[in-house]
């Protein structure tokens, strides 16, 4: 996360950041990931929204985590819509259109993708006032 | 458990119904905080950048 909360502090008081918290990845009780063992993260999927609360809690501590997080509801509407899972980045534009839809995570998580749509964006944002 | 990749459900949660140049799908979840927030208050104000993801 250390790339993503760079972007974060370049700009934040441009962009409005939402990191949401969807449908674990590599719960203990689906697809386990040895290397996430190795490294202590072992997270049943939550099956409630107060369970995903917390895990998502977790989740902001461990990897120090300043984003401001959302939390999706346990039917996944959110992270269905906009076919977050595993993970995902997405810029909506200032237009309310989606300026920049990031590949399927985890190959197609791109963090530089998104630097760059939003340093178009924001150039597009001062050209056209209003 | 690799087949969850091929399952119908997870295939349904990694494809976006939304593609570049459409509408955002507007919504409103809770904050670890009990609070609430909904991104259609920044949308036209600024961009907003989401990152999907979870603890693993």
């Amino acid at each position: 996360m250390g790339a993503l909360s760079a972007l974060y502090r370049r700009f934040e008081d441009a962009v409005a950041f939402f990191v949401v918290y969807i449908r674990e990845a590599h719960p203990e009780d689906g697809w386990v990931l040895e290397s996430n063992r190795d490294d202590g993260i072992l997270v049943a999927d939550p099956q409630t929204a107060a369970g995903r609360g917390e895990v998502a809690v977790a989740c902001g501590t461990r990897f120090e985590l300043e984003l401001p997080v959302l939390i999706d509801d346990v039917d996944d509407e959110v992270g269905r819509r906009y076919g977050g899972w595993p993970d995902r980045l997405y810029l909506i534009g200032t237009d309310g259109k989606i300026a920049y839809q990031g590949g399927e995570g985890p190959f197609g998580f791109k963090v530089e993708e998104l630097e760059a749509a939003i340093e178009r964006e924001l150039v597009v944002a001062t050209e056209q006032p209003g | 458990m690799e087949d969850v990749l091929s399952s119908a459900f997870h295939r349904d949660l990694m494809t976006a119904k939304l593609a570049p140049g459409e509408p955002a799908f507007l919504f409103e979840l809770p904050t670890p905080d009990g609070d609430r927030a909904a991104i259609g208050e920044f949308v036209g104000v600024r961009p907003v950048a989401l990152v999907f993801g979870s603890y693993t």
